[in-house]
């Protein structure tokens, strides 16, 4: 049996998104380099295709969001929010390790696994902006107690 | 005034670059862009390559003063526009910054900064979390939410490398809104004309250019014209675009 290109990209990625944290974000940019350039093999079906997509679009928030230029002076909220965000990156990876695009069937809940993990990002980041908006409410109130 | 196709909607007329101003501004970001509708014609994958950081620094130095200053020149029309901003207090400068040109945007804001004293900050819509979406402090030590406390109230020129649909700046608008200023227009250095004016007028946020597709299409006009006449060989145009991506 032919190994899909993206499950055996998993394969040799669920070890690296572990250890330091530095490591790992690297080993998470490149895998959603990778598995976005793999869409395109002969051996991707559209089960598989349903996998990747979900996967490097979580990869790539993760890292527009938890990486790139990020301006955060709290270092402990960036630190639980980096390793929250590897912990699922690493979930959907060892999915991908063992993903049969072949049975359907057998994969439809493991495509909602899928979604239901990019449902707890979105969660890991409501979170966070939640007690940001409520910071910057309290922050419009001081302005206009100052201009009083 | 120039009315858009949306009746209800009148951009406020600017003082315009003069047309020699705007083919030097597209020549110069030839080189920038790379070619990118000679590559889209070409079959090339980088249809709409641009790329602010070589834009800055492949060319001269002179003429990219000259390129940065006719930026600045256009940001002050905007500026003392009656329509916009009725000579009242300084605008604040938002500099977008999609995902995939992380750089560029502070590159020319280090650039413009030179030469204009106002506040600025980046806007980067792509991202998902509050704080990151807006960088821009007085002070280096401020933190979150202190650091964006300045913009609430503010009126905004947002300042874009290229538009399109004018998707991106739509959203750096409501991010700006998010934050309680204000987008009153946007300054793409080059509009694709390719229906972001349109689209940004449904918010009612008028887009100014420095060059647009049409000055842009001249250019590559008259370099499809010097490689038919052999005055660029093919090594040149594949050097170029090389260079470009």
């Amino acid at each position: 049996m032919v190994v899909a290109l993206p499950t055996r990209l998993a394969r040799s990625y669920r070890d690296s998104f572990s250890g330091e944290n530095g490591l790992a974000w690297a080993s998470v940019g490149k895998a959603a380099e990778q598995l976005h350039e793999s869409a395109g093999d002969p051996s991707v079906n559209g089960t598989m295709m349903v996998a990747v997509i979900s996967i490097t679009t979580l990869f790539k928030s993760m890292l527009e969001d938890l990486t790139r230029a990020v301006p955060w002076d709290e270092k402990e909220i960036l630190r639980e929010a980096r390793n929250s965000a590897i912990e699922l990156a690493r979930e959907s990876i060892d999915i991908l390790a063992n993903f049969d695009p072949d049975d359907i069937e057998r994969e439809k809940p493991t495509i909602i696994k899928l979604a239901e993990i990019q449902k707890r990002y979105i969660i890991l980041l409501e979170q966070i902006n939640s007690s940001d908006r409520a910071m910057l409410a309290s922050n419009a109130g001081r302005k206009e107690d100052t201009n009083e | 005034m120039s009315r858009n196709l949306f009746d209800d909607f009148v951009a406020p007329d600017v003082v315009p670059l003069s047309a020699k101003d705007r083919a030097f501004a597209a020549k110069f970001c030839v080189n920038g862009f790379g070619f990118s509708e000679w590559i889209g014609r070409a079959g090339g994958s980088k249809n709409y390559f641009f790329n602010l950081d070589r834009m800055l620094t492949v060319s001269k130095p002179e003429e990219t003063q000259r390129f940065v200053k006719l930026i600045v020149t256009h940001l002050r029309n905007l500026a003392s526009s009656q329509g916009l901003f009725d000579g009242e207090a300084e605008p604040v400068i938002a500099y977008v910054c999609p995902g995939d040109s992380p750089v560029g945007s502070a590159q020319l804001r280090v650039a413009l900064a030179e030469h204009l004293d106002w506040r600025s900050v980046i806007v980067s819509p792509d991202k998902q979390l509050l704080r990151s979406r807006i960088v821009g402090t007085d002070s280096v030590e401020a933190s979150f939410p202190d650091s964006v406390r300045w913009l609430s109230q503010t009126r905004c020129i947002i300042v874009a490398d290229a538009a399109t649909t004018g998707s991106t700046i739509a959203k750096a608008a409501g991010v700006l809104t998010s934050f309680g200023a204000r987008a009153v227009a946007a300054l793409a250095i080059y509009d694709r004309e390719e229906g972001a004016r349109e689209s940004l007028a449904t918010i009612r946020l008028p887009l100014y250019a420095v060059f647009n597709g049409r000055d842009a299409k001249q250019q590559n006009e008259t370099v499809g014209k010097k490689l038919q006449e052999g005055q660029l060989s093919v090594f040149d145009m594949a050097a170029i675009a090389a260079k470009a991506a």
